[in-house]
């Protein structure tokens, strides 16, 4: 009864919720020995040896920020030309560091816990990096931890892309091996190489566009398939990462869009009226919905430019192409 | 002796000793040895069934289930039931195990935590919750049983020296 409730619905969220609290400490308690050892490995270590660490990470910061110098011009570029496409704004994103607690003792199960929760406004879906790209993303948020399901874990499919040339894909866990993504129905005539890398393609509109999920490992053409057989080595350091990044997205304000002058009323008053109904909405997490908003009414706007004076049959599929994401 | 029985049964110490079993049922370990991770909570548990089950019985096996449930995230009352079907036939065999000799109990053992994880395995596999398609998810009850003879003749120490009745 228990289990069929919890998978079922959501009744029993609140009582796994508090419970959570309860049982903090043990997973602390659990972690102990590693701590443990790590400090004391800190503690003895030489003075020479963070000289050399210190120099090392010196040299690092010093290459990171000269890459960094013209980022910062090239992303307001590729805002202004995105926004010269019409394309879907930019959403600026903040990382916070979240610290690992464990990872699910399920030798099936690929889960890790992290020590930030609802406390500190982490949600579900959130997604979860490390310093080399996609982990994975929350899937149950508890007041002081949360977990996250990686994206090797056969219960996950991330929607990816090849970054050189954007072909689009599904890379799905594997239930052998924690460091290995399959790319499911890719057409033995794709143009996917190997080496490729893939990134996010934002297609799911949960996980960020372009950031960096796998290698193209191999690549199998069986003439009995009807797809390839694609395998994707994840960058992310799925079992050494222990700092973890939890992405949280502040959405920038929209600029205003000159809505085409349009010959149907309802048609522009709809336009105008769906945003705001779908942001007022009570929703959990309004940073992923703002992100949905925006998105919308952006591809929106060259539907109706095209359709403008057209038959008011075409302004009919803007509210309904509205509730349709809601 | 008479006079602390009569005050106080030392429950805390069976609490303390399934909080450890707890601890170590989430450990983290290497991968590849997490297959062969003995279920450390069931043996404390079956245990203290046959060694007191006027005192520890299914409401112990469940209450423990249901942490346990939270502290893995696992399905919730998956644990719980699963531990309070052991207990359960650990209750019903309590006085025959008590005669059996270690090689006995560990096979009883292996019987027991063998059936608990198929009962897992069938509720993760309906609720769309587990992909493995092979059966070796019941090495840990071969670890269990090997475990058994030192997990019982260390809490068997334990309670004694406690005094837990």
């Amino acid at each position: 009864m228990l289990m069929f409730a919890d998978s079922r619905f959501d009744y029993l969220g609140k009582v796994r919720y508090y419970t959570a609290v309860a049982v903090t400490p043990l997973h602390l308690m659990a972690n102990l020995p590693s701590r443990i050892s790590g400090s004391f490995g800190n503690f003895f270590q030489s003075r020479n040896e963070f000289e050399a660490a210190n120099a090392r990470l010196e040299e690092e910061l010093l290459m990171l920020q000269f890459n960094l110098q013209k980022l910062a011009h090239l992303e307001a570029e590729n805002r202004r030309l995105n926004e010269l496409l019409k394309a879907s704004s930019i959403v600026n994103e903040v990382a916070v560091r979240a610290q690992l607690l464990g990872e699910s003792p399920d030798p099936f199960s690929k889960r890790l816990l992290i020590n930030k929760g609802s406390n500190e406004g982490v949600y579900v879906g959130q997604p979860v990096l490390d310093a080399y790209g996609l982990m994975g993303q929350v899937v149950e948020v508890d007041p002081l931890t949360s977990w996250v399901l990686l994206i090797t874990d056969p219960l996950h499919a991330t929607p990816v892309q090849v970054n050189r040339n954007g072909v689009r894909a599904i890379a799905a866990g594997t239930p052998d091996s924690l460091h290995q993504l399959t790319l499911e129905n890719v057409a033995t005539t794709a143009d996917v190489q190997v080496g490729d890398v893939l990134v996010t393609s934002g297609l799911d509109q949960r996980l960020p566009a372009g950031y960096p999920v796998g290698v193209v490992g191999s690549i199998v053409n069986d003439p009995g398939k009807s797809f390839a057989t694609v395998h994707v080595t994840p960058t992310a350091q799925l079992d050494r990462s222990r700092n973890v990044l939890l992405l949280f997205s502040s959405p920038e304000p929209l600029p205003p869009q000159p809505l085409p002058e349009t010959t149907v009323i309802a048609e522009s008053e709809a336009l105008v009226q769906a945003p705001t109904d779908v942001a007022a909405a009570p929703t959990n997490n309004p940073q992923a919905e703002t992100v949905v908003v925006t998105e919308a009414a952006n591809s929106a706007v060259p539907d109706t430019s095209e359709s403008s004076g057209a038959a008011p049959a075409d302004g009919a599929e803007g509210p309904r192409y509205f509730e349709g994401r809601e | 002796m008479v006079e602390i029985s009569k005050q106080s049964h030392n429950l805390w110490v069976i609490a303390l000793s399934l909080v450890f079993a707890a601890v170590m049922t989430i450990v983290p370990i290497p991968t590849w040895l997490e297959l062969w991770r003995p279920d450390w909570v069931a043996l404390v548990l079956v245990y203290w069934v046959i060694a007191l089950p006027h005192r520890v019985g299914m409401v112990w096996a469940w209450t423990v289930g249901f942490l346990l449930d939270v502290l893995e995230g696992s399905l919730l009352g998956l644990n719980a039931i699963v531990l309070t079907m052991m207990a359960y036939i650990a209750l019903t065999l309590y006085q025959r195990l008590r005669m059996f000799t270690p090689l006995q109990q560990s096979m009883t053992i292996l019987m027991l935590v063998g059936t608990g994880q198929i009962l897992v395995f069938w509720v993760q596999t309906a609720t769309g919750r587990n992909t493995a398609d092979n059966l070796v998810f019941v090495l840990s009850a071969v670890t269990s049983a090997l475990l058994w003879p030192l997990i019982f003749v260390s809490l068997r120490f334990w309670r004694r020296s406690f005094r837990v009745n």
